[in-house]
């Protein structure tokens, strides 16, 4: 048929048109898809601790965080505490410009002191939807 | 044999000019920041809306340029899916050599930052087969009453959508004065008029009186005016640039984006 419509047309030119077809009939199902899914729940983090190693003058906690929402956050402020039974807790925070939905982002949290000594937790300090 | 080869060269030419016309079009934008954090936020309709906007012109622009001798409906499709094929897959390639995607990003983040690439990339691979508008179509055949339209709406869309997604329009709006707005979109008009006072549009000047010659300037103003602003809102719009904005702000963030818009529809006039 497409030989009959454009006698022509070079095959390549055919083929690579019907993959450009392909893609946008696949880009605008995606996007219809994902507009109709969409269902603004706000962002939700989920923080998992890795790994915490010592350095010279301290310890690194290293944490990967999920973005369960449907929505992207902008300017996100994240913050990190430790409760130590004795002396004085510690609270640390860190900044990203965008976090996506579904994305895992790494961070490090530095601490002056042991966090197996006391209790750390993790939660968003801010962001907006952008 | 010799006519094989040749047939072949003219191939491989077409798609060198395909490639290198997709990269010079789209280039400054996969290389801009707000591009990528874009994808993090549009609203899946905005961009179906950019791609329904484009696609149509794109097969205008094909018509009136194309590659092709041929200049059947179903030839002016092939070129637009040709272009867009060699757009979407130029795209994908730049953006993971910047490491902007990537394989352990979600895949519809992936599409969504290929898409909004791949609309500049398309025009440039199109215009690129054409030669930059040189193409096997008959220019001195009888265009449609649209195609003038068509020719400045690419124009706009083109250099607007090289700098609508920037946060500079936001910022270049926010730091003038309403005297400067008004400046500016003097300006924009001024040089709207050198481009048809310059170009080729206009015809045979001296022989024209002097109110057919004004007549003549102010309908290529007029109408390169009322495109280029239409376009310049549709892009507002797309890129989330006119949510919750004061009247004072939105008349200077638009007068900003006419700037750009404006000089590409005046220039597109003249060169396609």
């Amino acid at each position: 048929m497409l030989k009959r419509l454009m006698p022509d047309t070079p095959i390549w030119e055919k083929l690579v048109g019907i993959v450009g077809l392909v893609i946008i009939l696949l880009t605008i199902s995606s996007l219809v898809n994902s507009a109709l899914r969409k269902n603004g729940d706000s962002p939700v983090f989920v923080f998992e601790v890795m790994e915490t190693t010592q350095i010279s003058n301290g310890y690194l906690v290293h944490v990967e965080v999920t973005n369960t929402g449907d929505l992207t956050a902008e300017s996100i402020e994240l913050g990190a505490h430790l409760k130590l039974p004795e002396g004085e807790d510690e609270r640390v925070s860190v900044s990203v410009e965008y976090f996506v939905p579904g994305v895992v982002q790494e961070f490090r949290f530095y601490f002056s002191q042991d966090p197996a000594l006391g209790e750390l937790s993790f939660y968003p300090l801010s962001f907006h939807i952008p | 044999m010799v006519t094989m080869e040749t047939a072949a060269l003219q191939e491989w030419r077409s798609v060198g000019r395909a490639v290198g016309g997709a990269v010079v079009f789209s280039l400054p934008l996969m290389m801009t920041m707000e591009m990528w954090w874009l994808a993090y936020y549009i609203p899946p309709v905005r961009l179906l809306a950019l791609l329904a906007f484009s696609l149509p012109l794109f097969f205008c622009v094909s018509r009136l340029i194309g590659f092709n001798e041929n200049s059947g409906v179903v030839d002016n499709i092939i070129d637009v899916l040709v272009a867009y094929a060699f757009g979407f897959l130029i795209s994908a390639g730049s953006l993971l050599l910047f490491n902007t995607i990537s394989l352990s990003m979600p895949a519809q983040l992936n599409l969504t930052s290929i898409t909004l690439q791949a609309i500049p990339a398309t025009l440039g691979a199109l215009l690129g087969r054409s030669e930059l508008g040189k193409g096997k179509h008959d220019p001195k055949e009888p265009k449609h009453k649209g195609d003038k339209t068509v020719v400045l709406a690419v124009g706009a869309l083109f250099l607007g959508l090289n700098v609508s997604p920037t946060d500079e329009i936001v910022l270049i709006a926010r730091q003038m004065s309403d005297w400067h707005s008004l400046g500016l979109f003097l300006t924009t008009l001024v040089v709207m008029l050198m481009f048809a006072m310059g170009g080729s549009y206009i015809v045979n000047a001296r022989h024209k009186s002097t109110k057919v010659l004004i007549y003549s300037y102010a309908r290529f103003c007029g109408s390169t005016f009322l495109v280029s602003l239409l376009v310049s809102l549709f892009l507002l719009w797309v890129f989330g640039h006119l949510e919750m904005m004061a009247f004072s702000d939105f008349v200077s963030i638009v007068v900003v984006l006419l700037f750009p818009a404006g000089i590409g529809a005046a220039a597109a006039k003249i060169i396609i």
